[in-house]
Formats: structure tokens, sequence, C-alpha cells
């Protein structure tokens, strides 16, 4: 076993560097839809690579890169809006707001609803709604229990329809 | 969306908002991020870390992909014996399993009868563990191989039975794997005509045929039984009071469910229905963290996938599953389980009078209430815990360990006061389940800060103020 997987190590390596290359694009994406912010998912992709790299030898079936680096990328996205959780309350951002990031794709109140979300609801409507994942493959891809996916995405999305319905409020009071 | 409660008029206006929405974000820089990674990782160092040994050595020991976790649970009270405080392990070859799975030994058979798996020689001071998910291989921990037969580990002639949940630190799942003993073992897979069995659609669409595997020689050898009935969308946990005697419950997940408990009275070969509890209140279907604390008492706690459903938060029934009652736990007299009140693990008895319930509240900073019996349950007392203490360890009613970051909170007053303890070698990362058999002696599983499910077990005989790394998995 341990000559075979050294006499294989090379040319599985060379597999999985490639796909996960492959996969670049798809990632920037996912981590765009997570974030909201195409450069934070840049460092966030980079990062999940490097993370991937190191731990190549952790990997079964190279055919399984790329749900496997999604795992990392949604690890590492995660770990990012709790960062910016504890950095500064989303809930602190107004319309407009000097405040808000400058590289907010599309500042508009469904996205400001989403940035008001916990960071795992924001993942699983990322998932859900933009990779259009299964709920059994949101499972794998989070490490939640297909039935938690579910609960979660319905209150998601309840929370999410109340913020709305919030932002609204607030912009009729204003006029 | 799968989910039933998701399908009305403004419930898809919103979903298709949400799919425009993520459709109008790509900037197209993808290409040239790739450009930029593939000069990162050719810039990359080999590991010289400790994860990057141990990442040779999960490759040597034919690696392990997509295991969330290890199982390990602590039953044996003898003296630990573990001599190594490093991985090691002979070398060996992995064969495919049916289910995708690798492993040293052999499926059991479809008709129950039992295949003699290949082990090498056993290892005394080994520590018998498992594994609840797919596509992992042999691991070497201690000097012994643990052999995997469905998602399970073991290590024959283990001197210490230590278990772990599945997706320890995530979300509430109970482990559907119970071990009574080195040698008595059970765990739930899915059997044939499961369909689609978390689908969310109902059973008209989604079936789950539950199997219960068996060993009664640490895992040498296993034998499988069919559970009658299907239970799509439900939580399965097993809880054995004895070799013979134990229950399964299948918790129903969404409102409109029921709660399935059943029985076997000869060590699992057979199992009956005793009762279906649900869906609407006051018979609301029953939560999955269950727990037999003698052979008529069962316990079932509320899971944070009880959200909505009405679960009881504690539920108990004196009549081995024939009917239920609400446990009336101080300050949460009649509280549904939920998001916000929940528990994360099933009771714990440590026999049939004492036994300890850790209710996890989130409504705002998350903290954890200890209601302890004494007398069976028929009366609790509560002893709040300022801070998220789930997946404790209880030792009995005095001595307390909490998983923290990078250390372990440790009570020996019940929970009235608290020290923290820290191998400061250890690490940036958080423990995640502790097992131990004293105040001094116990296992760890950590998870490295960015690594999620990546895990390290390890082995203290100091009361966790220092560690010495056993083995890892990912």
């Amino acid at each position: 076993m341990l000559d075979v997987a050294a006499a294989t190590r090379t040319s599985t390596e060379q597999a999985v560097r490639e796909l996960l290359l492959a996969g670049i694009p798809r990632a920037h994406r996912l981590a765009t839809w997570i974030l909201h912010d195409s450069v934070a998912a840049e460092d966030a992709v980079q990062e999940a690579a490097l993370l991937a790299w190191d731990r190549r030898g952790s990997l079964r079936e190279a055919d399984s890169v790329e749900a496997w680096f999604n795992r990392i990328l949604v690890n590492v996205s995660r770990a990012e809006l709790r960062r910016r959780a504890r950095r500064a309350p989303i809930t602190e951002m107004e319309p407009g707001s000097d405040s808000a990031p400058e590289s907010l794709g599309q500042r508009d109140e469904l996205s400001r609803a989403i940035l008001t979300l916990t960071a795992d609801e924001q993942v699983l409507l990322a998932l859900r709604f933009g990779r259009d994942l299964t709920i059994p493959l949101i499972a794998v891809t989070t490490g939640m229990r297909e039935g938690t996916v579910k609960s979660r995405l319905h209150s998601a999305l309840q929370h999410l329809r109340a913020a709305l319905d919030a932002g609204r409020r607030v912009e009729e009071s204003l006029r | 969306m799968t989910d039933r409660r998701s399908t009305s008029e403004p419930d898809r206006e919103l979903e298709g908002q949400l799919r425009d929405h993520y459709r109008t974000m790509d900037d197209g820089s993808g290409p040239l991020l790739a450009a930029r990674v593939a000069d990162a990782l050719d810039r990359r160092p080999a590991p010289s870390s400790r994860l990057g040994l141990l990442t040779g050595r999960r490759a040597f020991a034919g690696a392990l992909a997509a295991m969330t976790a290890l199982v390990l649970i602590a039953l044996s009270l003898s003296p630990l014996l573990l001599g190594s405080k490093s991985p090691a392990g002979p070398d060996a070859s992995a064969s495919r399993l049916p289910n995708g799975s690798a492993s040293l030994s052999e499926v059991p058979s479809a008709d129950g009868s039992a295949t003699p798996m290949q082990m090498p020689p056993p290892d005394p001071s080994a520590v018998l563990a498992g594994a609840l998910t797919s596509g992992f291989g042999p691991v070497s921990s201690g000097g012994a191989w643990w052999a995997q037969s469905d998602g399970f580990w073991v290590a024959p002639n283990a001197t210490h039975a230590v278990g772990f949940s599945p997706w320890p630190g995530s979300d509430t799942v109970p482990p559907a794997v119970f071990v009574l003993d080195q040698k008595h073992i059970w765990t739930v897979t899915l059997g044939s005509g499961s369909l689609n069995p978390y689908g969310g659609q109902g059973q008209d669409f989604d079936h789950l045929k539950a199997v219960v595997n068996r060993t009664t020689d640490g895992g040498l050898t296993w034998q499988q039984a069919q559970v009658p009935g299907d239970y799509p969308d439900s939580l399965l946990t097993l809880s054995f009071v004895d070799q013979l005697h134990g229950f399964l419950m299948c918790s129903g997940s969404s409102p409109e469910m029921t709660s399935t408990i059943l029985r076997t009275d000869n060590g699992g070969a057979t199992w009956t229905v005793v009762a279906t509890v649900g869906p609407v209140p006051p018979g609301a279907n029953l939560g999955g963290m269950f727990t037999a604390s003698d052979a008529s008492t069962l316990w079932a706690g509320a899971q944070v996938e009880a959200v909505g459903h009405g679960h009881p938060l504690l539920a108990v029934s004196r009549d081995a599953g024939r009917t239920w009652s609400d446990v009336p736990l101080p300050g949460n007299e009649g509280l549904a389980g939920g998001f916000d009140v929940f528990m994360e693990e099933a009771p714990v008895f440590l026999d049939a009078n004492t036994g300890f319930v850790n209710v996890l509240n989130s409504r705002g900073e998350t903290f954890s209430d200890v209601f302890i019996t004494t007398d069976g349950g028929r009366t609790w007392t509560g002893q709040h815990v300022p801070f998220d203490a789930r997946h404790m360890d209880f030792l009995d009613t005095s001595h307390w360990l909490a998983p923290g970051n990078s250390s372990v909170a440790v009570t020996a007053d019940g929970g009235k006061t608290w020290k923290t303890v820290r191998d400061p070698t250890i690490g940036i990362g958080a423990f995640v389940q502790l097992e131990f058999l004293d105040p001094q002696n116990g296992y760890g599983l950590f998870e490295p800060n960015g690594e999620r499910g990546h895990y390290y077990l390890y082995q203290t005989d100091t009361g966790g103020s220092d560690w010495n790394l056993v083995s890892s998995a990912h």
C-alpha cells in the first residue's frame, strides 16, 4: 500500500492540481454569492485553495475534488462572514451608507436583507439558490444533516422575508 | 426547494428573486484568479508542520476522505494502557466495499450471516473507534489497526471503547451507533429499498429502510437485521440497556410526521414496533435525543431540528415506549425544543437513577442549563452554566468537563465553579468532544481552526493540561 501510494502520488497530485484549478472560476462565483464581495471572494478562494493543497493527501478520489474543495471553501467563507460579524454588525448598514462595502455587487434591498442573516443562513441561501445544489449536496458541503439544512433554509427564508419587510417599512416611513 | 413548508406562492417568488440575484453577481474574474492560484500553489512549500506530518501518515494509511468525524464512546473503566503517543502502524491493503467505502473487512452478507474479518493481530492498548460516513479506509492508532465495517471503526480487544458523535461541533445529530462495551456494538445503516431518505417529499416519495448491524465480538464479525417500517426524514437513534434489550427511536423531523419506537429483546436480531407517537400536540412526535436509562424508562429530547415541530423539550416513557409524557425541567416547563432552546446530546444516565440533561439556550449569548436527577428522573434540579457547554462529559454529579477553544473547562462542584485547563502546545482550535474515564484520564477530539472536518484524537492523563496525540482523521 505504501509503495503503491508513493508510486502514484505524483500523478495523483497533478490530477488534483488540474481539477482544483479548473474549478476556480466556479469557486469564485460561489464565494461571491456567499460573501457578496468579489475581492473578498478572491481572497477566500485563494486561502481555500492553499488549504486544500496542503491537505491533498487526505483526498481519496480525484473525481471528488470539487465537492471536497467546495467544502473547504464554504468553511473559509463562513469564517470570513463570522469575522465580519464580529468586526461590525451588519445591521448598522443603512441604504447608501458609507459604511457599506464599496464592492457590494448589487446594493439593493435583497442584498441588504441577505446581509442581515447569520453566516450559516447566507451560506445556505448561496448554495441553494446560487449554486442550485440539492439538499443532500448542501448537507455534504456544509457538514450539516439534511434535516438541519431543510430547517435552516426554511428559517433563512423566513428571516429574509422579515428583513425585506422591515426594510420596506423603513423606506416608507422616510417618504 | 424540497421542503414542503416553503412551496407557497410568496416563497416561490422570493426563491426566484434569489436565483436572479445570485445570477447577476458574477464579475468574470474567475479565470484570472485561477492563474493567481496556480502561481500560489507552485510557490507553496511542502507541508512541514505537524499537520503535514499527519497528512503523510494518513496517505500511508490509505487516506481518509469525507470523514466528518471519528466515533468513539468511552465505556470501559479499566486502567489506561495507551502506550504510544503518536500514530503508527503496519501497512495493509484496502478492499473496496459495494457501498463505496474501503475496509480491511468484508461486508456482512444480506441474509444476516456473519463474515469473518481479516484482522491484524489485536493490540490490547488500542481504543475502539468508529465513523459514520462513507469513503474512508483503514487507519492505525496506538499501534493497532482499526478495521471498518459499514462505516464503523473497531479495534478488537480494545481496553477502551470511546465514541464520538458524528458531525461533532456542528449540528445536533444523534449517533446512529451504540457501543455497550468493547464487544457489543450496534449501528444503523440504510437498507435496500431506501430511496431519497431525506428528500423531504413525504412518504409517497421518500423511503428510509433501516438496517441494524450488530457485533458481539468487538467488530470481528457483524450481522444485520432489517427493521420493519419506513422512516423517511427521521433521525434514527439506538440505545441498549444490556446485551439483549435495546430500543430504536425513529424521530420524525417535520411537524406532520410521527416518531416510532421499536425494541429488541434478542440483541438486535429482530425488532418490533412498540408505539408510534404524534404528530399533533398534545401527542406531538418525539425528539431524536434518545436514550434508555433502564429496560422500561426511555427519554427523548428535542434537537435543533425540532424548530417549529413541537417536540417536547424532554419527554419520558416509563413503560418501555408505549406512552409518553412531558418532563418538567425547572424553568422550562412545557417548552418545545427549537433553535433557541434545544439539546445537542441525548440525556446521559450514569445508572438508572443518576442522569443529566444539557439544555442549550441561544436566546442572546448561548449558555447551558444542566438538569440533574438522582432519583431516576422523578425530580430534577437545574444548574446554570454561563457559557456554551455543549457536548459536556459528566463523570459524576460533581465532576464535569466541557470542551472549549484549545482548552477544557472543568468543574468539581457540579457546575458551580469552573476553571479552564489548557495545554499551550496543542495549537489553535477547539475540542469538540471529550470522553474522560476519571478527572485525570480521558480522550479529546480536537478540530484545528480552519480545518473543519479534520479531527485529531488526543489522550491525557493530566486532566487536560497535557495532551498526547493518538490519531487523526479527515
